[in-house]
């Protein structure tokens, strides 16, 4: 008796592991289809909505003048030669931003913090003096980033020309 | 009966397993057969911008050689223009690549530059100015340069075709390492190095002419301060109605346009950063500032609130401004100021100051436009008057005001203009006519919005 009940609660515990399993499965497949709907929403609204994600998911834990900061490079970006011409085009331009290939800008909902961080670069402010590229110095980041003329260091982030 | 029993759990025992067990296996395979068909349909895509770069690129080429042979003129506006487009064109494409985590800043600016060159020309021509001798010299070269560019492009092509080489790992033959999945790239950063040494910089009448990023600040001037001078500037500069206690400290030195010390404020006693200004450290000019503190529901009206910002820019040497724009946005007022020299506005020396809403207290400034650009200018005679301006224009516009103005060209060049500010019906323009050829510089749209005026 004790062994059918101890085969019991195997067959429980496999059960339970396959249901959970399945809830995980199941959740990828949720988080994917949440990613289509919100594309989907981001792409009629304006490029300040897709800029506060931006600075949401690149800056949400940097001071407020290093979250304009990233905005204004964006911007800077859209002004210069050297990138695409319009926001989206900056943003989505593959493996531009590790938050745009790992999905944060979608995990994130910005904060009024980051929106008036997006307007006050819109209105001109820039910390970075025409800076396009940022990067954390903490972590490993391509070698030839380090060949540009830094500029600045504001919180966790160096930018540069 | 033990016995039976024990047969029967097993036998429910083993069968739960093999369930599981297979729907594991049909879990996986339909994971890795869903990642595997997104891989090829990411690799399809990228190679779809690259074929497209690539028709971009001999189009280009072909336009190139007709607008250098054509004798008509019209001809040429209309082949310079259509390698403008297809130009911006292939920037879009070189943009659709995965390529963001590499330099590839030089094909960028090659085709910005391409492009932009051929439009300024383009429109030269439809001015009835000759091309001098060394624009036909930089087109040449420009074609030069496509037909290398041309070349690379079809080598890798080639490649391309026949399989060897991808974007992403293993999406055309399975086994491929992932340093192979790396060759296109690297390819790429190869011909966009071969680019940058093969194509000179260039200067011209164009936004994206090599001179316009080697613009040197013309207002800076004094001599080196020191950080603790820096510290009491700061101190000085802001406005503080409610009298906050800030412990103010230099966090960095910034090497951009203009050399400045980074100064933040936060409030005696927290780790809160409140405000963060740029002071120059040749002359101590404040070069902006930014307090992010919340603000509250708005009390003061507009009015009141620009009338703030000009008696804050005035207290702190800015004289002679006037208000040229504002925008609302939350509770906070960004109003714009452009110099007056004599009866000319002069938008490139403009400032910009925020208000907060609740209080009027000044939470923003930025004065790098006109710390970059203000000098004493040389105002040169009208040789338009501006009744002839007005006859032109009330003919078919109601016109509501002229006056005189500078405004920078695309190319950061100034020009004395005359601003029409005209309604066509309920929409309202901003027309600049340039006050020694009268010819037309500029059109702006005008849209009010209640949230202030905006220029489009």
């Amino acid at each position: 008796m004790s062994n059918f009940v101890r085969n019991v609660r195997l067959g429980t515990a496999l059960l339970l592991i396959f249901i959970l399993f399945i809830g995980v499965l199941g959740s990828k497949e949720h988080s994917a289809k949440e990613v289509t709907a919100n594309y989907a929403v981001s792409a009629r609204s304006s490029d300040i909505e897709l800029l506060a994600r931006l600075v949401a998911a690149e800056a949400g834990a940097e001071p407020y003048v290093g979250q304009v900061a990233v905005a204004a490079v964006v911007l800077n970006r859209v002004k210069s030669s050297k990138f695409p011409d319009t926001i989206p085009e900056v943003i989505y331009e593959p493996r531009a931003f590790e938050s745009v290939s790992n999905g944060l800008i979608w995990a994130r909902t910005p904060t009024r913090t980051n929106y008036n961080a997006v307007r006050d670069a819109l209105n001109g402010w820039d910390p970075t003096y025409g800076s396009l590229f940022f990067w954390n110095p903490y972590k490993r980041v391509s070698r030839w980033i380090w060949t540009r003329q830094i500029v600045t260091q504001i919180g966790r982030h160096v930018f540069a020309r | 009966m033990k016995g039976e029993g024990e047969l029967k759990s097993r036998y429910i025992f083993w069968a739960l397993g093999i369930l599981v067990l297979a729907l594991i296996a049909v879990g996986i395979w339909s994971m890795s057969s869903r990642a595997y068909s997104a891989e090829n349909l990411l690799e399809a895509s990228y190679q779809k911008a690259f074929y497209n770069l690539l028709d971009e690129v001999n189009t280009v080429n072909i336009l190139l050689s007709k607008s250098l042979v054509t004798s008509s003129d019209s001809q040429r506006i209309m082949l310079l223009t259509s390698i403008w487009h297809e130009a911006e064109k292939a920037r879009s494409s070189l943009a659709s690549l995965p390529l963001g985590s590499r330099d590839m800043t030089n094909l960028q600016k090659f085709f910005a530059q391409l492009g932009d060159f051929c439009n300024t020309l383009a429109k030269k021509v439809s001015f009835n100015e000759t091309i001098t001798e060394r624009e036909w010299n930089i087109l040449k070269q420009f074609k030069k340069n496509t037909q290398n560019l041309n070349r690379y492009l079809r080598e890798l092509a080639d490649d391309v075709a026949r399989g060897r080489v991808n974007w992403e790992k293993g999406s055309f033959a399975q086994g491929m390492s992932r340093r192979v999945g790396q060759v296109m790239a690297d390819k790429f950063v190869a011909i966009d190095q071969r680019l940058k040494e093969e194509a000179p910089t260039i200067t011209y009448d164009g936004p994206f002419s090599d001179h316009v990023e080697e613009i040197k600040p013309k207002a800076i001037s004094g001599r080196a301060i020191t950080e603790q001078d820096a510290v009491e500037i700061g101190r000085k500069f802001i406005d503080n109605p409610q009298k906050v206690r800030y412990d103010v400290s230099v966090t960095a030195r910034t090497r951009g346009l203009i050399h400045a010390y980074t100064l933040n404020f936060t409030r005696a006693g927290t780790d809160n950063i409140e405000i963060v200004m740029d002071v120059s450290r040749q002359g101590g000019h404040v070069i902006w500032f930014l307090n992010s503190r919340d603000v509250k529901q708005q009390k003061i009206d507009i009015e009141a609130a620009v009338d703030k910002a000009k008696k804050f820019i005035e207290a702190r040497g800015y004289k002679n401004m006037e208000a040229t724009g504002s925008l609302r946005e939350n509770n906070s007022l960004t109003v714009t100021f452009a110099y007056k020299q004599g009866d000319v506005l002069i938008y490139p020396d403009f400032v910009k100051v925020k208000v907060a809403l609740d209080n009027g207290e000044i939470i923003g400034f930025d004065a790098l436009g006109y710390l970059t650009n203000h000098t004493t200018r040389k105002i040169p005679e009208f040789k338009i008057s501006q009744e002839q301006v007005r006859e032109t224009f009330s003919r078919r516009l109601d016109v509501r005001r002229i006056r005189k103005v500078v405004i920078p060209d695309e190319a950061m060049k100034e020009r004395f203009c005359y601003e029409v500010d005209a309604n066509l019906e309920d929409e309202r323009y901003l027309i600049y006519i340039n006050a020694q050829n009268g010819r037309e510089e500029q059109v702006l749209k005008v849209v009010e919005t209640d949230r202030g005026t905006m220029t489009m």
